[in-house]
């Protein structure tokens, strides 16, 4: 099983002028997005390398970016304190959201694609609707008491990460939500795919799996390093393994259930700013300060 | 009076001319004023009728004189009206139609029945007409010999009569009992023949002899005529119905194939059919009782109506299928039920030899020889086989202890888990040296034993689940997670008794842990005394009861003990922590080992790990409770849970796809609008402005003091405070204006909503009004009619200006309800709250100089009058109110008779006021130096 793991450089994509914070997949994995702080988004066609089309129109650097369901759009957000609503074909601004009062860290979609979810250095969450015309948050969530780093959404929930060292749950279904403190500055957060686990990397070098149930702490995955920079972990396809990126270039793999690391490797020649993780192949692509995403297979 | 007028024209006018009253003579006129011609109308009681003589009309000394109807018109004076009212309220059933018909006489009657073409009353065999003619001819033979002697009324009995159609076929050559249509010999078969005697033969054998002339003597032409068709027995007479359905009912419309299958089966059955030829109750038939004009002798039972089916039709449907259903059995002829009308098919076609229709057969499943329809539960079945399976031999233990465990903890899996984990495990660990116990090398026989035991342990356990099937009520509650119940005492005790005595308790007793710690590092190396304490402390911790006093911590004093006994508490969890974490090292391999096809999901494997840590006792494994679980007792752990309630709003849910789980629920968290805010002022808002006003001089302590004393509000609904700040100032601005409204109606209660509507509308009024004013003020002189407001409304805008503004030089009126209207708080300088302030009490803001001296007359009642009715519309203040009120009722007749006073003061004061301000607009054109010039008296 071990050996299925994307351990081989396949492809390297280079385009990016300076450090790319993130690099994401979109829906069905064929194409990938990534961003950075060259104020460029670019399509990429990851298993053939290709660029296949760059979004100009931040001021300051783009921290995160996602893609709706149906791929024809994709919203990003950056240091610029603003949500941009992409088109995917025509690379036009459907729409500038009024995002944040200050930088915006991460950006998700919800699963139906109608409400954009933002977090930031402000310390809030917000969400923003696609729908309508309104530039302005339906709802800010301002719960937190640092920046809010890493968000990743369910059907009824948002799950987001802080500085602070919580992760909060708020449930839009039952109308409650529910704050785990982990203790540490979190500094990701990522669900399995069962979405029964919240996998959360915290920087004091861990990862943390918690069950979102309970809130038990499931498992601690060590042997990285990540201390000062916004890194990504995240599961595997199947769940057997969690992914990890190092601020010395490495990518590590631990086994879930006995935390032991399977594998790792000499990925970038500095930090690893993202990973993001094939949803159904053993693919992984990586973005890196040193101004490349590289694209990772068995 | 037609006649041709002079000139000799074939001209001929007929009636009498009216005549122009212009082109007459005096005396023409009177003339013609007396015949009734002139043109120019006369009131309708001059005028009268005349006829061509010139002589008033005479209608009769009883029928009205010389004025009939409405001076010789029709009806009223209103009109033709045929009828005086007749309240139809107690007889609603009797509202009857009219129609010209019931206006007409005879005359007019007959000449309109001479125009209609109907059917001539002998002609007439249908309907009522028949029935009355047949007895009109009847009667015309009331000689005849009766059977039942004396009067028969005829009302019952009607006699037959042949209709006119009977009686025209009659002379065409027809006969009763033959057919109509051309003749043809076909049904001259004897049987028919035969029925047909016997029928006729009963029935004038059972006619009386009177009657029986008719039918004699159609028998007498059908024995005569045998050869002919006997058509003329009905049908009915070859099929009765004998069903029970109703008239018209047809069990075959919707599904005719059964019709087609039941003509073929009556064609099987002919006999049958002749056989009811001879009709029995034909006899009891009598002529002439019941019986219409339409039918003939025999024709009793025809179906007059001919629109039903034929009554052999009528039969049960089950019955059809039945049938159908043992000819299909039969089924020894092929027949289609589409062709097989009749026993030929259709023209052209020819039956197939060989029914290609076959019902498709459906074999009922196999039952397996060794099926049991008894469900066995496995646990039982592992039970008595494990029992009764020969025991294996008691085997000691290997030397190599993690073999021990590792055997341990793998027949504990297969006994939970069933023979497929062995047989995967054996599968996975073929060449590990480890697992060679499986294979029956090193260990097999302590894993065999080790299994017996396990799987005999866990069938006790199960079947002593069964004996105990039911659950006990805390354990059904915390299956469904609810609180547990507090079980001690400690709840009656108050709050700081119990930390007492949880302290001494605590001091004197420690609870038993489940597990003793072992240490592998010296704590207190460096303090000898203090780790044997420590040591001491963790056995005592084991074995929970009474707290000893250690030996060697006689000398400390009880603060240090205290202090100490904290200190062993957070090394000893320390201490649990990193055995824990190399405890659970040695459960993850094995987990990952043995059960490494799980980990595909994160919740199995974490399941998977808990349930064997709820298997083991301690000593098993020696392996302690791991921090997968941490408990939640312990508070320093991480990490730790929370939960608050949140409230999405309802856009947010809507756009989730998900109910809005506060639906319904006051809105804690919307931050409200502007408009909102203006118009419906919260009362605690409006009361707390109120009492910052008299605090407070500047608006932005206003905003911390509310800030400050607003409740602690969730975090996440702690939005907009901006919001909130610039609310507060437009509720000053309310509080100022409902003032006003006061004065206009003190007595009544004026709604929140009401309120400050007026106030809106009347800020736009003032700035109309006044113009208004002005104009009027210009050009019509003093006691002006209209306006009568007006002159109030003007000066209570200026002193709006005056309050709002505070700068009254600078302020023109418009502006003042632009600033009012759209409630800008940024505008509202420091110190307009001292204006407000003496504003509240009465009138004496608003009163002008002259105004003042009246109001120092009467300053009593008019303090009274205006002091009830505050801006205040809260919730708290309605309390306030409704005492006032009874204060009011009290003294109402006091304040009825000042009532009227003020109002005659306040006449007087508008007048004055009025003066004034045509005086100021001479003097000055601009409007706001007066209002400068008229600073309300307290104010300064």
């Amino acid at each position: 099983m071990a050996d299925q793991l994307p351990r081989r450089e396949a492809v390297v994509l280079r385009g990016h002028e300076g450090p790319v914070l993130a690099v994401r997949f979109n829906s069905d994995g064929n194409y990938c997005i990534s961003c950075g702080r060259d104020r460029v988004l670019c399509l990429w066609n990851p298993q053939k390398g290709l660029r296949i089309k760059s979004y100009n129109a931040h001021a300051r650097e783009v921290r995160d970016v996602a893609v709706v369901a149906d791929n024809s759009k994709f919203c990003s957000c950056g240091a610029d304190r603003q949500l941009f609503y992409w088109d995917v074909p025509t690379g036009r601004v459907i729409r500038k959201f009024r995002g944040h009062d200050s930088e915006v860290n991460t950006v998700k979609f919800s699963e139906n694609s109608t409400v954009i979810v933002s977090g930031g250095y402000d310390r809030s969450v917000r969400a923003f609707d696609c729908r309508s015309h309104s530039i302005e948050p339906i709802q800010v969530i301002e719960a937190f008491s640092d920046s809010v780093t890493s968000l990743c959404m369910t059907r009824t929930e948002i799950i987001a990460g802080s500085v602070d060292g919580s992760i909060r749950t708020f449930d839009i279904r039952a109308g409650r939500y529910c704050s785990d403190d982990l203790g540490h500055p979190i500094n990701s957060v990522a669900l399995s795919h069962d979405g029964k686990c919240t996998l959360a990397g915290c920087l004091d070098s861990t990862l943390r799996l918690i069950d979102r149930e309970t809130g038990d702490l499931l498992q601690e995955y060590k042997g990285h390093i990540n201390k000062s920079y916004k890194t990504d972990s995240c599961l595997t396809n199947t769940d057997a393994h969690v992914v990890g990126s190092s601020e010395d270039g490495r990518i590590y793999y631990w086994d879930l259930v006995d935390s032991s690391v399977v594998s790792s490797f000499k990925a970038h020649a500095s930090a690893v700013t993202s990973i993001a993780y094939h949803k159904t192949e053993p693919m992984l692509v990586t973005s890196s300060i040193d101004g490349t995403v590289r694209v990772w297979t068995p | 009076m037609g006649r041709g007028d002079d000139d000799g024209s074939a001209l001929v006018v007929y009636g009498t001319p009216l005549e122009n009253s212009d082109e007459l003579s005096a005396r023409k006129r009177a003339k013609a004023l007396d015949k009734g011609t002139l043109r120019q109308q006369q009131p309708v009681w001059k005028q009268d009728a005349r006829d061509s003589e010139g002589r008033r009309r005479f209608h009769g000394a009883f029928t009205g004189g010389f004025s009939a109807g409405y001076f010789n018109t029709v009806g009223s004076k209103d009109g033709w009206e045929p009828k005086t009212f007749k309240s139809s309220r107690g007889s609603r059933a009797d509202m009857r139609q009219h129609s010209a018909y019931d206006y007409m006489d005879d005359e007019e009657r007959r000449e309109m029945d001479s125009k209609q073409i109907g059917t001539a009353q002998e002609f007439d065999t249908f309907g009522f007409t028949a029935a009355e003619y047949a007895r009109r001819e009847a009667t015309q033979e009331t000689n005849r010999p009766a059977v039942i002697p004396g009067f028969v009324p005829d009302e019952i009995i009607v006699p037959p009569t042949d209709s006119i159609g009977v009686k025209l076929l009659r002379k065409m050559g027809w006969r009763h009992g033959r057919g109509i249509g051309p003749k043809h010999i076909a049904a001259s078969s004897e049987v028919k023949r035969e029925g047909r005697k016997a029928m006729l033969a009963l029935a004038s054998a059972g006619s009386s002899s009177q009657d029986a002339g008719p039918s004699l003597e159609d028998s007498e032409t059908a024995e005569e005529q045998l050869d002919l068709p006997p058509t003329s027995v009905p049908d009915f007479v070859r099929k009765i119905k004998d069903n029970v359905h109703g008239l018209g009912f047809d069990p075959f419309q919707s599904a005719p194939e059964f019709r087609h299958a039941k003509d073929y089966r009556l064609d099987d059955d002919k006999d049958k059919v002749k056989r009811r030829t001879l009709r029995p109750n034909a006899v009891t038939m009598s002529k002439g009782f019941g019986i219409g004009a339409l039918e003939e002798m025999g024709d009793e039972d025809e179906d007059v109506y001919a629109t039903g089916p034929h009554p052999e039709m009528m039969v049960l449907e089950d019955e059809e299928l039945e049938r159908l259903e043992k000819i299909e059995r039969k089924a020894p002829r092929p027949r289609l039920p589409t062709v097989a009308v009749g026993k030929d098919a259709l023209p052209g076609f020819k039956l197939a030899s060989e029914n290609t229709y076959q019902a498709e057969w459906f074999h009922p499943p196999v039952v397996p020889p060794d099926y049991v329809p008894v469900h066995k539960f496995v646990a039982a079945l592992d039970l008595s086989q494990s029992q009764s399976d020969n025991t294996p031999l008691e085997a000691p233990q290997p030397e190599d202890k993690t073999l021990v465990k590792l055997i341990d903890g793998m027949a504990i899996l297969v006994a939970r888990s069933g023979t497929q984990l062995e047989a995967l495990s054996k599968e996975k660990n073929k060449e590990n040296p480890l697992f060679q116990f499986l294979f029956g090398g090193m260990g097999g026989d302590y894993y065999t034993r080790r299994l017996w035991e396990e799987r005999s342990k866990r069938g006790l356990q199960i079947q002593s689940n069964r004996d105990r099937p039911k659950l006990g009520a805390s354990e059904r509650g915390q299956a469904l997670g609810e609180m547990p119940l507090q079980k001690s005492a400690l709840p009656a005790i108050p709050a700081e008794d119990r930390a007492r005595l949880q302290a001494t308790l605590n001091n004197t007793f420690m609870k038993p842990s489940a597990e003793p710690t072992k240490t592998n590092r010296l704590p207190f190396e460096d303090d000898p005394a203090k780790q044997a304490r420590y040591e001491q402390f963790l056995k005592d911790k084991y074995t929970g009861g009474l707290r000893k006093m250690n030996k060697g911590a006689q000398q400390l004093t009880e603060a240090q003990r205290a202090q100490e006994i904290l200190e062993f508490e957070a090394v000893a969890h320390a201490a649990r922590g990193t055995v824990s974490s190399s405890g659970a090292n040695l459960l993850g391999k094995l987990a990952a080992s043995s059960d490494r096809f799980t980990s595909g999901g994160v919740e199995q494997a974490g399941k998977f790990v808990k349930s064997i840590e709820e298997q083991q006792s301690p000593n098993q494994l020696s392996v302690p409770s791991t921090s997968y679980a941490p408990q939640p007792s312990t508070s320093l752990s991480y990490p730790r849970r929370t939960e608050e309630p949140w409230r999405p709003l309802p856009l947010l849910c809507k756009r989730f796809d998900v109910l809005d789980p506060y639906t319904g629920q006051s809105s804690l968290a919307k931050p409200k609008s502007r408009i909102e805010s203006l118009t419906l002022a919260t009362p605690s808002e409006s009361l707390f402005s109120s009492k910052i006003t008299e605090a407070i001089g500047s608006a932005a302590k206003v905003e911390e003091v509310q800030r400050e004393s607003t409740p602690p509000v969730d975090e996440g609904e702690q939005q907009e405070p901006e919001e909130k700040i610039a609310e507060k100032p437009v509720d000053l601005y309310k509080a100022i204006f409902s003032d006003d409204e006061e004065e206009e109606a003190p007595s009544q209660p004026v709604k929140n909503v009401d309120a400050a509507n007026a106030a809106l509308t009347r800020l736009v009024a003032d700035d109309f009004l006044e113009s208004l004013g002005k104009e009027l003020g210009l050009a019509v002189p003093p006691p002006m009619p209209v306006p009568v407001k007006a002159p109030e409304d003007s000066s209570k805008g200026q002193t709006t200006q005056d309050t709002s503004g505070g700068q009254p030089e600078d302020i023109s009126k418009g502006q003042t309800t632009e600033d009012t209207s759209s409630g800008q708080p940024q505008d509202i300088p420091k110190g307009h709250i001292k204006f407000v302030k003496p504003s509240r009490k009465g009138e004496e803001p608003k009163a002008d100089i002259q105004k003042e001296r009246d109001e120092k007359a009467q300053a009593k009642d008019a303090q009274y009058t205006s002091e009830p009715e505050d801006h205040a519309t809260t919730k708290d203040d309605k309390d306030q109110r409704r005492s006032r009120d009874k204060r009011k009722d009290k003294s109402r007749d006091r304040r009825e008779e000042s009532s009227k006073e003020r109002s005659k003061r306040k006449r007087r004061e508008r007048k004055e006021r009025h003066k004034r301000h045509k005086s100021k607009r001479r003097r000055t054109s601009s409007s706001t130096s007066s209002s400068s010039s008229s600073p309300s008296p307290s104010c300064s």
